[in-house]
């Protein structure tokens, strides 16, 4: 009966574990689908996954700017 | 006292001076930068990045110029932005005339365009092609003020790697059909969906195979008709819009129209063949002289 007990654990967290990876196969083969997004007024596609840079770009001779402004002032 | 005073301010305009030209300068080359079929900028044999700041990693980069109300309305570079000083400053500002990038940045081997044309016809759009730095995490971090800014028509030609190819096989009464176009999603803003159908779907162009016919009768064998390959020339010319023929190959198509051929009637062994009949005419003409050169030597008898 103890046995019993022990197998039917065994095989519930296995069908458990299988059933988990199936489901997450396929969500992760559902991601390669490729998803579009059009450009307006335009016939561009670009992935969805892509998005505009929105970085804070420094002056690369920005410290010499501000030292001549310093200077000037 | 005063000479020492004008030898330190001497001194100290040296080390600006230096210190300005190590800082200001850009050695960046374009040499020539091009587009290639898709939008993705190939550079001449003397390209060479801008030098970068300690820490830094030089690159160029596509800036697209925007009409202000967003990163998706894209329009052509029309500012005239000629140095790094002019991006930086309308760098994401919300008006018009704005620059954004997408995507990652290339070196002299290219830079690779996030945009693909999934159309029936080719489209140019004129960007801004700069230098700019990433730092050490791969983020961009800086652009150089004094590096020129280069006006660059970027050429995207409908992409034949990216087609959606519908074909249908034919038989003894209708054509194999190969229709051409390009998938781009589902309708309702989901992900291509197979068909050709929704408004974002293109089609381009359909091609068919000839009628096939059960005829000649055969011993069970299969007639069959291809639809003929399109070269790349009639594809740039007469599916693409009149596109760049170099950018395309020959698109040929698997679908046939297959009619099986028709047993040939059984010859009923009743019914004399051709040669059969030649025979008995001849017999029957054979005959005829016969009888006749007989009754002539009768005639002569008497």
């Amino acid at each position: 009966m103890k046995n019993f007990k022990r197998i039917s654990k065994v095989i519930f967290i296995a069908i458990l574990l299988v059933g988990g990876v199936i489901v997450w196969g396929q969500s992760s083969s559902q991601n390669q689908v490729r998803k579009l997004v059009r450009l307006a007024n335009t016939p561009l596609f670009m992935d969805a996954n892509e998005k505009v840079v929105t970085a804070t770009l420094q002056a690369k001779s920005a410290t010499f700017i501000n030292n001549a402004e310093n200077k000037s002032n | 006292m005063i000479n020492k005073n004008l030898y330190i301010v001497l001194l100290i305009t040296i080390c600006f001076f230096n210190y300005q030209s190590a800082n200001a300068q850009c050695s960046a080359n374009f040499d020539g930068a091009e587009s290639s079929c898709n939008g993705d900028i190939v550079f001449g044999a003397n390209c060479s990045l801008d030098i970068p700041s300690a820490g830094n990693t030089a690159h160029f980069e596509i800036f697209y110029e925007t009409n202000g109300t967003g990163g998706s309305g894209i329009i052509d570079a029309t500012s005239g932005y000629t140095t790094g000083a002019d991006i930086l400053s309308n760098l994401n500002s919300g008006m018009a005339g704005e620059v954004v990038f997408f995507g990652s940045p290339g070196d002299c081997s290219g830079v690779t365009s996030v945009f693909s044309n999934f159309s029936c016809s080719p489209f140019t759009l004129d960007v801004y092609l700069s230098t700019i730095e990433y730092n050490a995490a791969g983020n961009p971090a800086a652009v150089n003020v004094s590096c020129a800014v280069q006006t660059i028509t970027l050429m995207f030609n409908p992409e034949q790697n990216s087609v959606t190819l519908l074909e249908t096989p034919g038989d003894c009464d209708n054509p194999a059909t190969a229709i051409v176009g390009f998938d781009n999603g589902d309708g309702a803003g989901g992900a291509a969906d197979g068909d050709l159908d929704d408004p974002e779907d293109f089609i381009c162009a359909s091609f068919s195979s000839a009628v096939v016919s059960s005829l000649p009768c055969g011993d069970g064998t299969t007639n069959s008709e291809a639809i003929p390959t399109v070269s790349a020339a009639d594809l740039a010319a007469n599916v693409f819009g009149g596109a760049d023929a170099s950018c395309y190959t020959d698109m040929s198509f698997t679908a046939n129209a297959e009619c099986p051929a028709e047993a040939c009637p059984v010859i009923d062994p009743s019914i004399p063949t051709m040669g059969e009949w030649g025979l008995i005419s001849l017999t029957i003409l054979l005959a005829i002289f016969g009888i006749v050169a007989i009754k002539e030597r009768q005639l002569a008898f008497e």
